[in-house]
């Protein structure tokens, strides 16, 4: 069994010698972890937030948040026009998601293949890794039956409209359907990496050190000499305990988008000036609807059923796919634009509101946004929202409120601070008179990606190594040359489990 | 309009640069409000007293509903922003700056006083036009803040009747039960 440190406990600085250091604990870094401990490889993982479980998991919004994201749950674009989602503990974004999980579409692959020329990952070099990770994950579809009442919404409006609907499948195991997802898995059901990849590797030999991220990267020519970092108590604005340093033979950052390039970039590691660029969103608009009964989207699971009718470019370079999201308090109450008796008006309404979100597919037509360093030396992230962008917008306003109508609702409304219901379909040109784009309603994210692109003229190469340098690899989100189109969790999982391989054989292990 | 494309070009850091310039208007007292209970954690006396405030017209209650005041919003905010890194506490702390400064006001919207001084119903008016303001750096700025507000408020199980919330489930754990 490894050991587990709380960094923020220690009361001497740390340093360790490893075979393989692991930055980051979520989707990416906990399959690698896995396969590499359970080959016996030496492995130290580091994560920046807290090892969690379930008796932590107080269902409370203003605990959870602060808690379990980033920036306390407070992340925003540079600009502050976007709000980030986006996990910090033990897990990663994988203790806080949502479970919708989908395999990398093809059209996506040959994409990256044609474009990129990432010519490696087909298909059928990926079959075997998904299908591990749907076995260890309990990745099945998630019956009709079960689905609550938001998501019903999606498919009755969907099916009446002959628009493309499905049931999402999803990692839990004895899933009670809570409606918590977000807040962290009251019941141990979600099959997220501080429940299953972490614990193996545990068992395998690993070292987890979490409450420490790590600062930087030390250099000695194309090597990575050290990984340094500072421990966090939970709580703390900075890392302020103990230091903590690993050498290793070989290191990989698997920090996420966002945080994975603002590493490297900390670092003066910059192959082409291209770390951070291309970051991607799955920028996403939402609307509410009010029907007459009950509909309790607190409740249930948040995400079981999407629509991938509009996937493809639509008018203004965008597709777009449509999913439901959880109304709970604190979340709704923060996406809407509105203060004083409107809001208070609105939210006696919660348990009648349901919500649907487009998530829209960028990194085919456009660059999507970059990431750079604050002056304390957190990401920045500048992601314009172009006119093509906010044209896609505005037509997935009108989608997303046709489908909340045909399945039934009162009324909806969107997300702009001029408050507009509308009440039939005849309404939906009112929607013509708002301005859409950066700042003129809410928009968010719980899907970054990109940063550190793999191809031919990537940041890091097809076998997962960064150009440039000796030993150092990524494995996360932030390599994916585009967005996805579905959410990216099991696409992360895949890759990880493969690249695995890579990296073992890197440091002389044949898996 | 020349302002307008100032505050545009100069962005947050500049704006405010530009409401310390006119020290007559910006050395004008804005309300003084008592400090909470144990101190403030991040916010100076004067950005507390902006969002003590900006809370009390964000989150007013009603008969039957608690106000922000009431439940101590205010501090729930500055303990939580003293959490944050120093960057972004930095940021917030400007805008409620920016929402205080009398200079911008007088510029752009007619107020003379700070954003402290004003009437409840001045301070919702003002609220309602950083939204739709031309000036993307005060619909950044107030989107932010009212984030942060609600967030604080309508998490506080004392408002969850209001919205027909029954809460979380009691699962075990540490949801009870
Ligand atoms: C609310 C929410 C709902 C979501 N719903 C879904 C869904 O239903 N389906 C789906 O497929 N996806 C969903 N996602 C997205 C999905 O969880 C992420 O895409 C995925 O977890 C990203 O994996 P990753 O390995 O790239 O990074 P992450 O899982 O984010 O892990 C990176 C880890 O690295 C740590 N880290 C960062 N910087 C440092 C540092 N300097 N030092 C040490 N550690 C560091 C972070 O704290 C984090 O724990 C959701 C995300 C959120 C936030």
């Amino acid at each position: 069994m490894g050991e587990i440190i709380k960094a923020s406990e220690l009361d001497a600085p740390l340093s360790l010698k490893t075979k393989v250091c692991i930055i980051g604990s979520g989707a990416g870094g906990a399959v690698l972890a896995m396969r590499l401990a359970e080959a016996g490889i030496d492995t130290v993982m580091l994560e920046a937030g807290p090892l969690v479980s379930s008796e932590d998991f107080t269902l409370r919004e203003d605990e959870a948040y602060p808690l379990l994201y980033q920036d306390r749950g407070a992340r925003v674009s540079g600009d502050g026009a976007i709000t980030i989602m986006q996990g910090r503990s033990v897990g990663g974004g994988t203790t806080v998601n949502w479970t919708s999980c989908y395999r990398t579409p093809e059209p996506v692959l040959r994409h990256w293949s044609e474009v990129h020329g990432v010519k490696n990952l087909t298909s059928k070099r990926l079959e075997p890794h998904f299908e591990a990770i749907e076995k260890l994950l309990s990745i099945a579809p998630w019956p009709e039956s079960l689905s609550n009442a938001n998501n019903r919404k999606l498919f009755t409006g969907a099916r009446k409209l002959g628009w493309q609907v499905e049931p999402t499948r999803r990692n839990v195991a004895g899933c009670v359907s809570s409606g918590y997802c977000g807040m962290g898995c009251p019941v141990d059901a979600k099959q997220a990496m501080h429940l299953t990849t972490i614990p193996a590797a545990l068992k395998a030999g690993m070292t987890l050190i979490a409450e420490c991220p790590v600062l930087r990267l030390e250099k000695e020519g194309a090597r990575v000499s050290a990984v340094v970092a500072r421990a966090q108590a939970v709580g703390d604005a900075e890392p302020k305990g103990q230091m903590i340093r690993v050498e290793a033979e070989l290191v990989v950052v698997s920090a996420g988008a966002l945080n994975g390039p603002a590493l490297l970039l900390r670092s003066q590691i910059n192959p082409g000036g291209k770390v951070g660029k291309r970051t991607f969103l799955h920028p996403v608009v939402a609307m509410i609807g009010r029907y007459a009964e009950p509909v309790h989207a607190f409740y249930g699971p948040p995400q079981s059923v999407a629509s991938h009718q509009f996937i493809k470019p639509q008018p203004g370079g965008y597709g777009m796919f449509i999913e439901s999201a959880p109304v709970h308090p604190m979340l709704a109450a923060s996406v809407l634009p509105a203060s004083g008796l409107e809001i208070a008006d609105l939210l006696a309404d919660l348990a009648h509101m349901g919500a649907l979100i487009a998530l829209h597919v960028d990194g085919f037509e456009d660059e999507g946004g970059s990431v750079s360093l604050r002056s304390g030396g957190l990401p920045k992230l500048d992601y314009p929202v172009s006119r093509g962008l906010a044209a896609a917008m505005k037509l997935s306003h009108k989608r997303l409120a046709e489908l909340s109508l045909a399945a039934g609702a009162e009324w909806v409304a969107s997300l702009h601070p001029e408050q507009m219901i509308l009440r039939n379909k005849a309404d939906l040109k009112r929607l013509d008179g708002l301005e859409y784009g950066a700042f003129a309603h809410t928009i968010f994210s719980a899907h970054q990606m990109g940063g550190c692109a793999m191809g031919h003229r990537g940041v890091v190469d097809e076998h997962f190594a960064l150009r440039g340098m000796d030993n150092l690899y990524v494995v996360d989100g932030s390599l994916f040359p585009t967005s996805l189109g579905v959410n990216p969790s099991q696409s992360i999982y895949g890759l990880a489990h493969l690249a695995a391989e890579e990296i073992a054989a890197a440091v002389g292990v044949k898996l | 309009m020349l302002n307008r494309r100032l505050f545009v070009k100069y962005g947050l850091l500049g704006g405010c640069a530009l409401g310390l310039g006119g020290l007559g208007l910006t050395l004008q007292k804005g309300r003084p409000t008592d400090a909470p209970e144990g101190g403030l954690k991040s916010l100076s006396p004067r950005q507390w007293a902006t969002l003590v405030a900006a809370v009390a017209v964000i989150n007013p209650g009603s008969e039957k509903l608690a106000s922000a005041v009431a439940l101590k919003t205010a501090r729930k905010m500055d303990r939580l922003i003293a959490s944050l890194d120093t960057d972004l506490q930095g940021e917030l702390g400007l805008i409620l700056s920016l929402l205080e400064n009398p200079i911008a006001g007088a510029i752009f919207d007619g107020n003379f006083r700070p954003f402290s001084s004003l009437s409840a119903k001045r301070r919702s008016e003002v609220i309602k036009a950083w939204q739709v303001s031309s000036i993307n750096l005060r619909r950044a700025a107030i989107k932010s803040l009212l984030g942060l507000v609600h967030s604080c408020y309508w998490s506080q199980p004392e408002t969850w009747a209001h919205m027909g919330y029954p809460g979380p489930p009691a699962l075990g754990g540490a949801s009870g039960g």
